[in-house]
């Protein structure tokens, strides 16, 4: 399958992080956003364990699209919401 | 930023093998190193269109040819032209030896980086963007700090940071815990970050894990059950 080239923004690439690494890695990358921005989470597989802990502790606070889903790579573009 | 493969990864593999490899994996980027198994080199750079076409069809692009011997910058260039990709300009010289070479292949009329690694990767990177030139930095997680390595790099080279080389991702990666690749990888997006991240193995023992994981789809676990927040720190400046 043709993987399409990124466009340059905040993308970050969680294939090449040790495994206890990547929820502390994207959960501090989304901390220090600036409200209203985002960023591509990169994956090898479907990243909804994440998203159940995005929905537990940021309820209401992110957002959450799916630009690719698979088979080899998922790209979830998470998004600090801006504030009211 | 890009994620890709080094052929340095599979040497013995050919340019299909390494493709295909690059393409199973979802990896966009690959990059040749002279010497290894695909063949392209300055002996015959007129394959080098077609190592091209045949890479894009699989949605590979060759991000990089890292030359490690003294070859003609001319010769370099012209190479580096066809590929429409820069020459890494690498090996044992010194690094004012490869600005030199790098300088030359860039008057060629050629897109060139030079390598930059260890404790003078900062230091070296600053002799290199002062002349103009991008930098490949070659991370060895464990020998420095990946994390305020990045933050240096790119604070002084900022969009001239161009392609890193990581050893040690892929089957390596669990080696890797605790080293500070998820801090560097969070800064490099936070920078907006949009070179290339090459894959590499550590050492030749790791070949077998290699191959292995090249001829397979899928991860390695996604580490939800076992995170541990203080592996990663992305909330301390760099002064």
């Amino acid at each position: 399958m043709r993987i399409r080239p990124l466009p340059d923004t905040k993308t970050l690439d969680v294939r090449i992080i040790p495994p206890r690494e990547k929820h502390p890695t994207i959960f501090q990358t989304f901390e220090a956003l600036e409200p209203g921005d985002s960023f591509i989470l990169l994956n090898d597989h479907d990243p909804l364990p994440l998203r159940h802990q995005f929905q537990f502790e940021h309820e209401d606070e992110f957002e959450w699209t799916y630009l690719e889903q698979g088979p080899a790579v998922w790209r979830v573009e998470i998004a600090k919401r801006a504030k009211a | 930023m890009r994620l890709g493969l080094c052929s340095g990864a599979a040497p013995e593999a050919s340019l299909e093998e390494l493709v295909e490899a690059a393409a199973r994996r979802g990896l966009t980027a690959l990059e040749l190193r002279e010497g290894d198994g695909h063949h392209v080199g300055v002996a015959d750079p007129l394959i080098a269109a077609a190592v091209v076409e045949r890479a894009a069809a699989s949605g590979v692009t060759i991000t990089g040819y890292r030359a490690i011997q003294s070859s003609d910058p001319r010769t370099l260039a012209r190479l580096g032209e066809l590929l429409g990709a820069p020459i890494l300009v690498d090996g044992p010289a010194d690094i004012p030896t490869r600005v030199s070479r790098a300088v030359a292949i860039r008057d060629d009329g050629a897109d060139a980086a030079v390598a930059v690694r260890g404790r003078e990767a900062v230091t070296d990177a600053a002799a290199v963007y002062g002349q103009g030139l991008n930098v490949a930095w070659d991370v060895e997680p464990g020998s420095v700090p990946p994390g305020p390595t990045v933050a240096m790099l790119l604070k002084g080279a900022g969009p001239r940071l161009r392609h890193i080389r990581l050893h040690g991702g892929g089957p390596e990666a669990d080696l890797n815990e605790g080293k500070g690749i998820g801090e560097m990888t969070g800064r490099l997006a936070l920078a907006g970050y949009a070179g290339t991240v090459i894959l590499t193995p550590t050492s030749p023992r790791y070949r077998i894990a290699w191959h292995t994981w090249l001829g397979r789809r899928g991860g390695w676990g996604c580490g939800s059950k076992t995170a541990e927040p203080d592996l990663v720190r992305l909330g301390n400046p760099i002064s």
